[in-house]
């Protein structure tokens, strides 16, 4: 019997451990955005290897806002909301390689022009080993 | 403390837990090509974990027999087609008592006018949740040891669950309070109300899909449901922030 609200002191349970980190980013220098248009993808990238690893991504989009959103293969966000967008990103987080990618999109969603603010699309990396 | 006899025995007591890994599993799935109206073709394994109880996993899969590994949830786009293809081939999970499902996603490229089979290697592990049916009994490892002092394990610093609630045509979200002082790594699932056993990963893709948003001081969890996809959201997120930034 195990409670799984303490640390056991023994075998049959393992932690996740982490061993690399990193911070990287891409800079969009802001622009205009015709209709039916998109800007990417804006790519940042930093090598990691992830061989039996399980990664941990976030994104900042720096100018647009002050926090971090978590990655989970995939985030899509409309500006200033879904029912009033005028604007899309979707950020894509995947390794080739040893090498950790962040695309991101920046997409019209409205019928003319938008002009999109300067975004530095700022990273946080990190890998934990699992016992695979 | 002072040690007062360094030759008796000293135990190592931790101020924070860490996740308990409470198996494994791999295997391999091989989708049929999928075509413009069939597209995705899936395949599914379920592997019976028998703990009871739902658990909390993370995975990563190759779709190119191993030279790259990538987290269930993620996809390699297809960029040089011009118009961008963002669903290619994945790997993603849920978990109730009985079954941990792992499904593999094969998406036709509707910028190539291709389908192609795709087979994937997965590898999962299973993590106990904050709370648990027990007694639990934990599958095998590779590891022998719980605990290495040459690796940095993810400490847990809170945890606990919250209810986000945010109808169709609004959006909403709820604040933990952490003041860490930076940003810490974090792990989230949903259980949504309409699927009560199921534990799934906190989001898929999607505009109005929860996510979970860091500072220095506050875990958000926000959701956007303004939109024409927007749902009416009830779902339980259970989460952690770890000690490590």
């Amino acid at each position: 019997m195990v409670n799984t609200n303490i640390i056991i002191a023994g075998s049959q349970f393992s932690g996740f451990k982490n061993y690399a980190t990193a911070s990287f980013s891409v800079a969009y220098a802001g622009g205009n955005i015709a209709a039916g248009g998109y800007v990417g993808p804006l790519t940042a990238s930093t090598p990691l290897n992830n061989t039996n690893a399980v990664s941990e991504v976030l994104v900042q989009y720096t100018g647009l806002e002050t926090f971090y959103r978590l990655i989970p293969g995939n985030i899509v966000t409309d500006y200033p909301t879904a029912g009033a967008a005028t604007y899309e990103i979707q950020s894509l987080a995947y390794f080739t390689g040893g090498i950790l990618f962040v695309d991101s999109y920046i997409v019209n969603q409205t019928a003319g022009v938008v002009a999109i603010p300067p975004i530095t699309f700022s990273c946080l990396g990190c890998l934990g080993v699992a016992p695979f | 403390m002072t040690v007062l006899n360094p030759f008796a025995l000293n135990m190592v007591v931790p101020q924070y837990g860490i996740d308990q890994i409470i198996g494994i599993t791999t295997g391999t799935l091989t989708t049929a090509a999928p075509t413009l109206i069939s597209s995705p073709k899936t395949a599914t394994a379920n592997f019976a974990h028998g703990f009871g109880d739902s658990a909390y996993f993370a995975g990563i899969f190759t779709a190119d027999g191993g030279v790259t590994y990538n987290d269930f949830g993620a996809m390699t786009p297809v960029i040089s087609a011009g118009v961008p293809v963002f669903q290619t081939v994945g790997c993603n999970a849920t978990c109730d008592a009985t079954n941990l499902t792992i499904t593999a996603s094969s998406y036709y490229n509707f910028a190539a006018g291709t389908g192609t089979a795709a087979t994937v290697t997965y590898k999962v592990y299973l993590l106990a949740k904050n709370t648990m049916s027990q007694p639990l009994a934990p599958l095998p490892t590779a590891e022998v040891l719980q605990y290495n002092s040459a690796f940095n394990y993810q400490k847990i610093f809170m945890k606990g669950t919250t209810n986000l609630t945010v109808g169709s045509g609004a959006s909403g979200s709820v604040n933990i309070l952490h003041n860490l002082g930076y940003i810490p790594k974090i792990r989230a699932f949903r259980i949504d109300a309409a699927t009560p056993t199921i534990l799934q990963p906190l989001a898929n893709g999607f505009v109005s899909d929860p996510q979970a948003h860091i500072t220095s001081t506050l875990l958000t969890f926000a959701a956007d449901e303004t939109g024409g996809g927007g749902i009416n959201l009830n779902t339980n997120i259970e989460w952690r922030i770890y000690l490590d930034g």
